[in-house]
């Protein structure tokens, strides 16, 4: 799981989650509204947003301490 | 193993204080000890279930399932509550009238125990799914299973002690506003559950978010607290909401008091019982 995502804001982001983990995970944002089980050795899709810029927090329910930030930044030529 | 009974407490504190609610919501409402089991043990048993083909199913649809499945859970839950602050618009003061003149256990109405069965197993559903799936898995692990699934288990046990707490509470609540107490706390809960399936709507692609973050509370009170999770099931907190969410959790306190006017007419002989209970 990166500490750090950066996604452009406005439009809508495909996350692909994998655990490579032995045990399940289960990826949840309070921020995003976010939370879905990721089995050992799958990967899972989330849509979020669009997104207006901001920081974003992220974690593992299963395991607190996988956390991560993703920020979202404003597109070039757009005010936000 | 802190770390796990932690993990465990969270899961299983939602599904606590719903039952501790619904509880004391249904006091006086004689068997609804049973029935209540009887959605715990239905729930533990759907959770399984779903614990058990979890893999399967996040591999064949992507997790858009689970998600519909959650929401499904959420609105059924907000459907039987919903349908318990109408009954209790019309039976509370009979039922009040009653316990206080007669005690506890009385029968009275048309009685809602299924709806307390339906609406136990669905808390349950949702939140022990991920508690059985995360018990399972540590407890297969090997390597340090045993300590780890002693920690899942006390954090089980003190996710059910804070709800008994709860429910106490509740109880300390004099008889004559208890059910007008309870039902305004039922109208809190039900708005935020609903606020919770609009965003397991809006995972699914099904919804629109209509903007993230419209506010941000998370410096006031984080949501990761114990107090901001405690509020977060009771008053359906959330620091940095989706306008779906809102407009969800608006929705539904709106259609709930209209529902309650139009359908909730307060008992026939309201007076009478009330001068009974004072004697």
């Amino acid at each position: 799981m990166p500490e750090q995502l950066v996604l452009p804001s406005g439009v809508k982001v495909k996350l692909t989650i994998a655990n490579e983990d032995a045990l399940p995970a289960e990826f949840e944002s309070y921020d995003l509204s976010r939370e879905i089980i990721v089995p050992v050795n799958h990967a899972v899709t989330v849509f979020v947003g669009p997104l207006s810029a901001g920081q974003y927090e992220f974690f593992n329910d299963f395991n607190p301490v996988m956390r991560g930030t993703i920020i979202v930044k404003p597109r070039n030529g757009e005010r936000n | 193993m802190l770390a796990t009974a932690i993990i465990l407490f969270r899961e299983v504190l939602e599904a606590s204080l719903i039952i501790a609610i619904v509880m004391g919501a249904s006091r006086g409402i004689a068997r609804r000890g049973r029935w209540v089991a009887g959605g715990i043990v239905l729930g533990v048993l759907g959770a399984s279930l779903v614990a058990l083909l979890a893999s399967d199913l996040a591999l064949r649809f992507q997790g858009k399932l689970s998600a519909i499945l959650n929401a499904i859970i959420l609105l059924s839950a907000v459907a039987v509550l919903t349908w318990h602050n109408v009954w209790m618009k019309s039976h509370g003061r009979k039922l009040a009238a009653e316990i206080s003149t007669v005690g506890e256990d009385v029968q009275t109405g048309r009685q809602p125990l299924t709806a307390l069965m339906l609406l136990t197993f669905a808390a349950v559903m949702r939140e022990g799914s991920e508690a059985v799936l995360f018990i399972w898995a540590i407890a297969t692990s090997g390597n340090e299973g045993l300590s780890m699934t002693l920690g899942g288990l006390s954090g089980v046990v003190a996710g059910v002690f804070v709800g008994t707490l709860l429910y106490r509470g509740l109880l300390g609540i004099p008889l004559r506003y208890f059910f007008s107490f309870t039902s305004w706390l039922i109208l809190l809960v039900t708005a935020g559950l609903s606020a919770q399936a609009a965003g397991f709507l809006n995972q699914a692609d099904l919804l629109p978010s209509l903007g993230t973050a419209l506010w941000d509370t998370s410096s006031l009170l984080s949501q990761v607290s114990l107090l901001g999770q405690l509020l977060h099931t009771l008053i359906g907190y959330v620091a940095r909401p989706s306008g779906i969410e809102v407009v969800f959790y608006g929705g539904t306190i709106l259609i709930v008091l209209l529902l309650m006017r139009m359908f909730g007419a307060p008992s026939p002989h309201p007076l009478r019982h009330q001068q009974a209970s004072s004697q």
